[in-house]
């Protein structure tokens, strides 16, 4: 064979397997097309044959063809490798298209109660206050929950709360004032607490449950006044009901405060301008407040010539039916999950 | 207590002042105006109106035609059914449009049997008056016509609602009420009030009661002071109107004179009395003494009271004739055929009355204020009050006059004065925060009636009035001074005191009430991890009844139906107190079911009460479909429930937590499907599948997982310390050993035979990682009675790439271990 003949063979060789590359639909029919040609036992290799019958001075020349047919091959070969490649993939990802407006898998998340939510608001404004969360059993004796409290038996301030009884000496706390007289008993002064949980009371209709949820809090130290029972409740009411919410302080009574107070807060659904929830009144009545009653101080000996205190406490239902719009307090016991599920 | 503006215009005047306005300023000074209402307001269209004539009516025998004048200068047409008026009566007119308070519709124009009435002519039941529906209510013949009826009749009032603390009993009054106001308005109190035309008491000061009745009192504690008083010849009538209207005002019914007469001065000065009818007390004899046993009354609520030695009674000379204080008996009660009577004005003691209303669940008006502590001091007053009305009323009513023996009293006269109280006005200042002199300190107290005299320096002695029981000590003071300077002069500042530290009390017996910061956070780690996986939580009331625990089928003797007992339920599912918080959740599940609501998980956290303890409990309850998805729905079964409870541990249980099945089967889960979670043999967590006949008696028609965790070993377990190994150097190596054993070895057994060969053999030990179960099989190609686990062990070296010799050494080891200790043999 001339090399001019062969060189004609290496053009034809080539164009036809760049024509067969550019035809092969599958990475592996390419590769079955460059073996064919390239492969040890491939066309081109064939040729190299031939090569060796030449003569000397042709040979470089030769060589040169058969290089360039190599690498044509070869080129065509790898850019139609990379565009099967890349059609391979854009097919993936047209298959793998879904239609994202279809709904998420999830559990969906859980809720809090609505009576959680409120008082673990509450708890962290107070704490953000400074005032330390104090816990005491619910199952009370007497004398915790009435005597040292300056609720002398017979008192007819009893009648006040209606008063869950087990035994002759124990009942179901009333209140949570219990844990004050209690965190007195073990701690030193100056106390700044607050006991947060549940309560019981003999009553049950669309505003009191048997069995509710109170926040109480307690400052004891030198020089506590009511100025500072103001400033804390005022801050409480402002942080807990939006800033600016008015408060107003009015005399009430308690055995275990003296003076006691009521604390209305501005209602915060007329902004003070009176409406059906706060009965035209502009107020919401929220908390009980007071200094501590020296005879509590005295039943946790704690000097009451030389130690004042104020204390407070408020109802976390009263609060969540207020804000939640719930008007029958039974709903919160019921546990209806999609009644759970609107806060 | 409700009073009426009218009633206390005669202490002080009210009259000028704005109802709401002064309703606001008795809250704001610790009389709580809950409401108030105004009777007769608002009936401007309910006239004077004179009947010109009467005519019969053609269609109807029982109707008549009145021709009617109300001042307009035209003659009205109503129809009306009465027989008692006559032509000339004035009588009130309901024009068209207006809503007489006794009925409940609005008065209209209308045709009645063919006849064309304007109005209605009302009865006095119709006008709200009274019960006397008998014929038209006929009015003065001096009133002018057109008018209102009720501001002509004096009847239009104000009526204050005030929700009293118990403290200010000296409020239950008209009375006291007024002196509030005098105090805030600055305004005299008329002490000296219109007096009845001629007082009478004097003409029988000379004679004595003893004549007619004698007087023991063995019981001084618990009735200090005892007077009486006789009026013979007394002729019951009804009231006249003044009074009637008083009483109604403030919601009393009125009875007859002698009765109203007691109840007014009760509701006009607080004291409350009694009227016997002398002819049936035995003696005629009073005895003020405790009950004996066995004895009993009949009270004039026709109820019967069976007596005990606590009681203190009135009684006659054979038998109690009232629970003193609190209520008299029928058989003594005053009637229209009483003759004489026997007046009782006492102060009994507040701790035994209250003892007997409570014993015997009898809340009066009288028990209610006795036990509040009445004015010792007006007693006397309040008798010579009750004496004198009841002449009048009597002479103006029938022109003749009782016989009054104004008799003995017991224990002297007035009451001790009490000691003064000395404050010092610059502590009570510094309670309150703000600057208080001593002027102004004097003057705000002696606005309320207390004596005040300068003491020490510094220092004010103040004379307690005795209508004001509840201020006994300096601090009560303060209140009073707080409430009357304003609570909102009080200027508002942040205390700056910090918590005490770690408590230093040397006997400190007392329990600590401030839980550690870490276990407050782990309570808010896992409701926030429960929350996360899709739970809601739930609050339920702390009670529980016995049937919850018989449809638990619980065991007769188990320790949960020993749970504390509440002596007073609202109801009885609340009669005990929670020792397991699983009945709560089910009646959730049965609330939500039975609103169509069958894909619920719910938690609490919430305590179980014991005798001793209380514990903090976490309790779950799942069922229907944990995940909703088109692509195919994900429903809860047990070993979603076992995982949760598993990863709730895991920020801090040990290592030894173990599952088990429990030797004791929970009577309320499916044997089968149940397990327990212990540490040491504590158990932190019961976990199962509701026993489906449980869930079958409830009426749920599907699966419910239940579970109940000790809160408090979660909490409590010490934190998990972590340390910190290096990074592997070396590759792993993974195999995967089907093995087959018997179907009831659990595979526990399996998983703690690896664990305990990697303990004992160090050459396995120092390569074994770790180990997966990947699949459970039971069926073909696995012999009947057992089953197949497929598990996945990796090995890796910390000192070489691991060869196949090593591979192959660790397989005979843990393949000879398995078949030792499970009997597990490779597939």
């Amino acid at each position: 064979m001339e090399v001019e003949q062969l060189e004609q063979r290496l053009e034809q060789l080539s164009a036809k397997a760049v024509d067969e590359l550019g035809e092969a639909d599958q990475k592996e029919e390419a590769i079955q097309v460059k073996n064919r040609y390239l492969g040890r036992s491939g066309s081109v290799q064939e040729l190299m044959a031939a090569l060796r019958e030449l003569p000397n001075e042709d040979k470089p020349k030769a060589g040169k063809a058969i290089n360039r047919a190599k690498s044509t091959i070869e080129d065509a070969f790898e850019s139609r490798l990379e565009q099967l490649e890349h059609q391979q993939l854009q097919r993936r990802l047209k298959e793998e298209t879904v239609d994202v407006t279809l709904p998420a898998r999830s559990s969906g998340a859980g809720l809090g109660h609505p009576l959680r939510q409120v008082e673990r608001r509450l708890i962290a404004i107070f704490e953000q206050m400074g005032f330390q969360v104090a816990e005491g059993p619910e199952i009370e004796t007497d004398y915790y929950n009435f005597e040292a409290l300056n609720f002398p038996p017979d008192h007819p301030a009893r009648d006040m709360q209606d008063t869950f009884v087990l035994t002759d000496d124990r009942l179901l706390r009333t209140h949570t004032s219990p844990v004050q007289v209690r965190t007195m008993e073990a701690y030193d002064l100056p106390i700044r607490i607050i006991s947060p949980g549940r309560v019981y009371r003999c009553d049950s209709d669309l505003t009191h449950s048997p069995v509710f949820h109170q926040i109480e809090g307690l400052l004891v130290g030198e020089g506590v006044t009511m100025s500072h029972l103001k400033g804390t409740l005022t801050t409480f009411a402002q942080r807990c009901f939006g800033e600016g919410t008015g408060i107003r302080f009015r005399p009430s009574y308690f055995p275990f405060t003296e003076p006691s107070a009521e604390v209305d807060v501005e209602c915060i659904f007329c902004e003070g301008e009176g409406c059906r929830v706060c009965s035209d009144t502009g107020w919401l009545e929220i908390l009980g407040a007071g200094m501590v009653d020296p005879n509590v101080l005295e039943h946790a000996d704690i000097d009451a010539g030389r130690y004042t205190g104020f204390a407070f406490g408020l109802g976390v239902e009263r609060i969540a039916m207020l804000e939640q719009g719930v008007g029958d307090i039974r709903r919160f016991f019921e546990n209806d999950q999609q009644f759970l599920a609107q806060f | 207590m409700n009073v009426s503006i009218n009633w206390l215009n005669e202490w002080v005047k009210v009259d000028d002042l704005d109802a709401d306005d002064l309703a606001h300023r008795l809250t704001m000074v610790g009389l709580e105006v809950d409401g108030i209402d105004r009777p007769g307001h608002g009936h401007d269209d309910i006239v004077v109106g004179n009947i010109d004539a009467i005519e019969e009516h053609p269609d109807a025998d029982r109707l008549v035609i009145c021709k009617v004048d109300v001042g307009d200068g035209r003659q009205r047409t109503i129809v009306c059914g009465a027989t008692n008026m006559e032509q000339g009566d004035r009588v009130a007119v309901a024009l068209p449009g207006s809503a007489p308070p006794g009925i409940d519709f609005d008065i209209e124009a209308r045709e009645v049997m063919g006849v064309g009435s304007e109005g209605m002519l009302c009865s006095s039941e119709e006008l709200g008056l009274s019960d006397d529906a008998e014929g038209l209510m006929i009015l003065d013949a001096d009133l002018d016509l057109g008018d209102p009826v009720f501001a002509a009749l004096g009847m239009q009032d104000v009526v204050l609602e005030i929700d009293l603390t118990p403290n200010r009993a000296d409020c239950l009054s008209h009375l006291g009420v007024a002196r509030e106001i005098a105090a805030l308005y600055d305004r005299p109190l008329r002490e000296q009030r219109v007096e009845p035309p001629e007082s009478i008491s004097s003409r029988a000061d000379g004679a004595d009661a003893s004549q007619t009745a004698s007087l023991s009192v063995h019981d001084e504690e618990g009735c200090p002071h005892y007077r009486m008083a006789i009026l013979q010849d007394i002729e019951i009538t009804e009231s006249p109107d003044w009074l009637k209207q008083r009483l109604q005002a403030v919601g009393v019914r009125p009875v007859n004179s002698v009765v109203d007469v007691t109840n007014y001065v009760l509701m006009d000065v607080g004291q409350p009395l009694h009227a016997f009818d002398l002819q049936q007390l035995a003696g005629p004899q009073i005895v003020v003494r405790r009950a004996e046993e066995g004895e009993s009354l009949v009270g004039i609520d026709h109820q019967d009271y069976e007596l005990s030695p606590e009681d203190l009674v009135i009684a006659d000379a054979e038998k109690p004739v009232a629970i003193a204080g609190v209520m008299g008996g029928a058989d003594s009660e005053v009637s229209e055929a009483t003759t004489s009577i026997l007046l009782e004005c006492a102060w009994f003691d507040p701790t035994t009355v209250r003892r007997s209303s409570k014993r015997h669940g009898l809340h009066t008006d009288s028990s209610h204020r006795f036990e509040r502590g009445v004015d010792a001091g007006g007693v006397g007053e309040a008798m010579r009050r009750a004496v004198d009305l009841l002449v009048q009323i009597q002479q103006e009513a029938t022109a003749s006059v009782p016989t009054v023996h104004n008799g003995p009293e017991v224990a002297g006269g007035a009451p001790e004065p009490t000691e003064p109280i000395v404050v010092d006005v610059q502590r009570l200042g510094g309670l309150l925060g703000i600057e208080l002199d001593a002027q102004r300190c004097r003057q705000l107290l002696e606005s309320i009636q207390i004596e005040v005299t300068s003491g020490e320096e510094g220092q004010l002695q103040c004379r307690i009035p005795t209508f004001r029981r509840d201020l006994r000590r300096p601090v009560d003071l303060s209140e009073e001074i707080a409430r009357l300077v304003g609570y909102e002069e009080i200027p508002a500042e942040l205390p700056t005191m910090i918590m005490g530290g770690e408590h230093t009390i040397a006997d400190a017996q007392a329990e600590k009430t401030i839980p550690a910061p870490e276990q407050r956070r782990r309570i808010d780690w896992m409701r926030g991890y429960l929350l996360d996986q899709g739970l809601m939580e739930a609050i339920n009331y702390s009670f529980m009844g016995e049937d919850q625990l018989d449809e638990l089928r619980l065991g007769d003797d188990d320790a949960r139906r020993g749970a504390p007992r509440v002596a007073n339920p609202l109801v009885a599912s609340q009669e005990m107190m929670r020792t397991t918080l699983i009945p709560s959740l089910l009646k959730n599940l049965e609330t939500n079911f039975s609103r169509q609501r069958f894909d619920v998980a719910l938690f609490e956290m919430g305590r179980r009460y014991f005798e001793q303890t209380e514990k903090e409990t976490l309790a779950l309850a799942v069922t229907g479909r944990r995940r909703v998805h088109w692509s195919g729905d994900r429903r809860w079964d047990f070993f979603d429930l076992k995982g949760l409870v598993e990863t709730l541990g895991v920020p801090w249980a040990t290592e030894e937590a173990r599952w088990r099945r429990p030797d004791v089967h929970e009577p309320y889960l499916h044997p089968g499907v149940q397990a327990e979670w212990v540490v040491d043999d504590q158990v932190l967590a019961v976990v199962g599948q509701l026993h489906p006949q449980v869930g079958a008696d409830a009426g749920f028609e599907q699966p419910v997982f239940v579970a109940e965790l000790d809160l408090e070993a979660f909490v409590d377990a010490g934190a998990r310390r972590g340390v910190a190994t290096p990074a592997p150097r070396f590759p792993a190596v993974v195999r995967d050993y089907a093995l087959v054993y018997d179907e009831d070895r659990p595979f526990a057994r399996l998983r703690d035979a690896i664990d305990a060969l990697a303990q004992e053999d160090d050459a396995f030990g120092a390569i074994f990682e770790s180990m997966e179960l990947f699949d459970v099989y039971e069926g073909e190609q696995v012999p009947e009675g057992q089953r197949s686990l497929a598990i996945q062990v990796t090995y890796r070296s910390e000192e070489k790439t691991l060869e196949e010799a090593d591979i192959e050494q660790a397989d005979r080891r843990l393949l000879a271990r398995l078949r030792e200790s499970v009997g597990a043999k490779l597939r």
